[in-house]
């Protein structure tokens, strides 16, 4: 494929002049080892692009199933209610508002385990116009990747009730599935999308296990506990404030920063000044 | 004789699961853009860690990716991102070293025997402006000069337009120039 571009514009005079003198500035190349870890991330990503995506459609047939008939048992549930008109259950403490922000805190914690382990990054220039869509859908729904969809507790809105139920005794499930809370809607959808990204990414979800269960480790680390910013922090950031609490003589809580963090990104290359703070730890 | 792969042709390639696409398209780019990196953020362990991460969402991006635009201008798209996030997440531009003043105009002063600069000369005083411009200006300067790209390629991997982009380009450039030949 052979794609025309503009045609590039030669420098003039003066800055042929400032670009002989800028070239020869000291700027050396990469590290041998940086190259060799990019070149097998990359070697390994193009594996990975070659397996065939029959496991990843059949898992995510399996989760259409799962987010089906979840939202089915939901429906039914609520027309149930509405017909019996049983007990209602007390409300519980924890507020939709507060779930949903629960939601949004690990949503980005997935967001952060998928973009190490091959997602889409932020702040990527679009290579494509249907590039960004993928990438927000994980971003709503890395949760339900992760976990079971929860179900949601019942509303409490009399008025909503009532429609679900008159809905119910007309004897239409169909209609009443359509009509039931947009929660369970949004998690079994997202739990698709979710589930979609991540294969397109070829990432089996044992990995995205794996890795909750590293961040589950860091968490647990003494030094990094009180800090759970942390635990969504790009690599760079991180790496900034170990170079802080170096600078401010906090030796100890930096070598154990980074050790938190190399066993977050065993594939990071711990960058040269830092590397032997790590080795120091180890 | 059958022509060089072009560097959209090497991504596609990779795209499609080519390793060794990668390789070469990695060689080609590897050097200029470790340089802007490290001219940008003057600072080793620091260019490591973004170059790393640019070469990584290059690497995540791989299926996604279509020939819109030249693939160095994106790479350097993704490069210039990066060092958004890098320079937001510090929460400050970068400073130039705190004796840049003294030091440039020792060097630049045009009674001194020095007047013919040696080569050598030419380069610490080109680095030291270099580290006196606004990162604005400096990456604009840097990719005009180094990569040799158009206005119109900057203007895309730096997020403005082409009057601005000639703007700061015009100012680098005579600043540069100020503190080569006072």
């Amino acid at each position: 494929m052979t794609t025309q571009f503009p045609p590039s514009e030669p420098l003039d005079d003066q800055e042929r002049l400032l670009a002989r003198i800028v070239r020869a500035l000291p700027g050396g190349d990469p590290p041998a080892t940086l190259d060799a870890r990019i070149l097998r991330a990359a070697a390994n990503a193009a594996a990975a692009s070659r397996q065939p995506r029959a496991r990843w459609l059949a898992s995510a047939g399996a989760v259409w199933g799962i987010g089906g008939a979840a939202a089915a048992v939901l429906a039914l549930g609520i027309g149930w209610q509405g017909i019996y008109g049983g007990p209602r259950p007390a409300r519980s403490e924890t507020a939709p508002a507060a779930v949903m922000a629960d939601q949004a805190e690990d949503s980005s914690i997935a967001v952060q385990l998928e973009t190490e382990h091959g997602g889409r990054p932020e702040n990527l220039p679009p290579p494509t116009v249907a590039d960004a869509a993928p990438a927000r859908r994980v971003k709503e729904s890395s949760v339900a990747a992760s976990t079971p969809a929860p179900v949601p507790e019942p509303f409490t809105d009399t008025h909503l009730d009532e429609h679900v139920a008159a809905r119910a005794e007309a004897g239409s499930s169909a209609e009443a599935m359509a009509s039931a809370p947009a929660m369970a809607d949004r998690i079994s959808s997202n739990a698709i999308a979710a589930k979609a990204s991540a294969g397109d990414a070829q990432q089996p979800s044992s990995a995205l296990s794996e890795s909750r269960a590293n961040v589950d480790a860091t968490q647990a680390q003494g030094s990094l506990a009180g800090d759970s910013r942390i635990h969504t922090m790009k690599p760079a950031s991180w790496l900034a404030q170990i170079r802080q609490l170096r600078k401010e003589q906090r030796t100890t809580e930096a070598r154990a920063s980074l050790v938190a963090f190399h066993k977050r990104y065993p594939d990071f290359v711990i960058p040269s000044d830092l590397a032997p703070l790590l080795a120091s730890g180890e | 004789m059958q022509d060089e792969p072009t560097d959209e042709d090497l991504m596609l390639a990779y795209g499609g699961g080519d390793a060794a696409a990668f390789e070469l398209l990695y060689s080609r780019h590897r050097g200029p853009l470790f340089r802007f990196m490290l001219h940008q953020v003057r600072e080793h362990g620091t260019a490591e860690e973004l170059y790393q991460d640019v070469w990584q969402r290059v690497i995540t991006a791989r299926a996604r990716y279509q020939p819109e635009a030249r693939f160095g201008t994106w790479l350097f798209q993704i490069a210039h991102n990066r060092l958004t996030d890098h320079w937001r997440s510090l929460r400050h531009r970068p400073a130039p070293p705190a004796d840049a003043n003294d030091r440039a105009e020792r060097q630049a002063d045009p009674q001194t025997p020095e007047r013919q600069l040696s080569a050598f000369e030419e380069r610490r005083r080109l680095q030291l402006a270099l580290a006196e411009l606004p990162a604005d200006q400096r990456e604009v300067v840097l990719l005009r000069l180094e990569q040799e790209l158009t206005l119109e390629q900057i203007g895309q991997i730096t997020g403005v337009g082409r009057e601005t982009v000639k703007s700061r380009l015009r100012y680098a450039i005579d600043k540069l120039r100020l503190r080569l030949d006072p």
